[in-house]
């Protein structure tokens, strides 16, 4: 399969172990990948204008033929909302008017779940692609705002099951995490600090509750928020957290039994070392019985 | 005619332009909003505003301009679209406060998450991309009351060699920047 790659800002800088694990999952899956030449930024929320919005995404959209594929969530909703805008025939005329190359026909952006879903899914032998999976692990799958939405995308905007139904092909059980989907507060952090941190720690509390080994994320802006920004978040409220922040692709692909260094795992700010650990011990468990149930067959 | 009377008139002129723009911008659907409340209830950052989005929409439908422009409650909003994806009435509220927002710029006023707002979308205009360590640092700049939080940021980014910090690199341009210089003109003739 060929997708032409959106990388979007984030993956250059603070989401560089995104980008790094999604080369990697994508190049074990099969999946080849074709950055779109001269992209340019989406303007995330942080563009007021829905007409330029718009144009700034679908300059992105007209620079290849080949179905866009992105890691970043927002960057997937703001391609995804210029491909709804677009349908109006005024809008497409005025975007169309400035731009060098036109839009034309249909357009189809994908967010990296999907094609790893169906490399998945359509595998003959799952044992074969999911070398190590993750037995014992408990994930609390966090959807954030803008993966499902607007609707029409990955899954339901209102009630998605996709990150659990990932979680269980990889060999790990999601848990019940009732603010799965409630935004980070991500857009406004920087201006709005007091208010993102309000609801950063609601979500923390509630995916520690839920007995999870780690947060599963498919958005830089929310790994941001819950990883990087976790020590301080610590500090604010004196209360001791520790939870893994895994993107997506990090967590598949220690399931396709790539390495913690192929995955950037040593980027994340919060220690994945709890969670190597704990599928180290399920595995030495497993070969022990292996060895013991051999031992009683001999 | 009183004086009182003619400032009430030019008023209420000034409100209908004002709404006409919202719904040019946010689309005329808005005119339908039956003040329900889903979105308001749906909104993850309700609890923190004066006027929740339903307001907001109130306050356009009667015209009233500042009370929009200048409530707090547009610059709370997250962009999350839950309230779109809820709207009975297929409002997009999200759309209204963003068009709050560009008329608050396009009118010049502004606060600190204006500013910041600003220095995003300047970003994208004179380079294509947006570099975090410009804009922070530009942020930083303009709010020296930010520098702890992006300072403490820094202290856990930069090691993990997440944030660059070759200026140059930062600065350097996409090829289609003036292509991206004509997209938002599209903004600026939008009213």
């Amino acid at each position: 399969m060929k997708l032409a790659y959106y990388p979007g800002c984030v993956a250059r800088s603070t989401g560089k172990e995104y980008e790094i694990s999604t080369h990697a999952v994508c190049e074990a899956l099969g999946i080849e990948l074709e950055e779109i030449d001269d992209w340019n930024c989406c303007g995330a929320t942080h563009v007021s204008s829905q007409l330029v919005s718009t144009g700034l995404s679908a300059r992105n959209l007209v620079r290849t033929d080949l179905p866009v594929m992105t890691s970043c969530s927002i960057c997937y909703s703001r391609l995804r909302a210029a491909i709804n805008q677009m349908e109006d025939s005024g809008v497409r005329e005025k975007v169309n008017g400035v731009l060098d190359v036109k839009y034309e026909g249909e357009k189809e952006v994908r967010h990296v779940i999907e094609p790893i879903m169906e490399a998945l899914e359509g595998a003959e032998d799952l044992d074969k692609v999911v070398t190590s999976p993750l037995n014992g692990l408990k994930v609390a799958a966090y959807y954030g705002c803008l993966l499902t939405r607007p609707g029409g995308g990955i899954d339901s905007p209102e009630n998605p099951s996709v990150l659990e139904k990932l979680i269980k092909l990889l060999g790990a059980e999601p848990v019940d995490f009732r603010l799965k989907m409630r935004c980070c507060g991500g857009p406004i952090f920087m201006p709005e600090e007091d208010a993102a941190a309000d609801t950063l720690i609601r979500i923390l509390r509630d995916a520690k509750k839920s007995g999870a080994d780690l947060v599963m994320v498919a958005c830089p802006l929310c790994h941001l928020m819950l990883d990087a920004n976790q020590p301080m978040l610590e500090k604010r409220f004196e209360e001791e957290i520790g939870l893994p922040i895994l993107y997506v692709t990090q967590l598949a692909g220690l399931a396709l039994g790539l390495g913690a260094e192929k995955l950037g795992l040593e980027m994340n700010s919060v220690s994945t070392k709890p969670v190597l650990d704990k599928l180290q011990a399920a595995r030495e468990e497993e070969e022990a019985a292996m060895r013991k149930a051999e031992a009683e067959v001999c | 005619m009183s004086a009182t009377k003619a400032n009430t008139e030019t008023n209420e002129s000034e409100g209908e332009v004002f709404k006409k723009q919202v719904l040019k911008l946010a689309g005329d659907e808005v005119k339908t909003c039956i003040q329900c409340g889903t979105c308001s209830a749906s909104c993850p950052t309700a609890h923190l505003m004066e006027d929740p989005i339903r307001k907001l929409i109130r306050f356009v439908l009667e015209g009233m301009k500042d009370e929009a422009l200048e409530s707090k409650s547009i610059w709370l909003c997250t962009s999350c679209l839950l309230c779109t994806v809820r709207c009975p009435r297929n409002i997009k509220p999200m759309a209204v406060v963003s068009a709050l927002k560009h008329i608050y710029e396009q009118e010049g006023r502004s606060c600190k998450d204006s500013v910041f707002e600003g220095i995003f979308a300047r970003q994208i205009k004179t380079r294509g991309r947006v570099s975090e360590v410009i804009l922070s640092g530009e942020y930083m700049l303009r709010r020296p009351e930010s520098a702890a939080q992006v300072m403490a940021f820094g202290a856990e980014l930069v090691p993990k060699g997440k944030i660059e910090l070759d200026i140059e690199a930062e600065m350097e341009k996409i090829e289609g920047i003036d292509e991206i210089g004509r997209i938002f003109e599209l903004g600026e003739v939008e009213e």
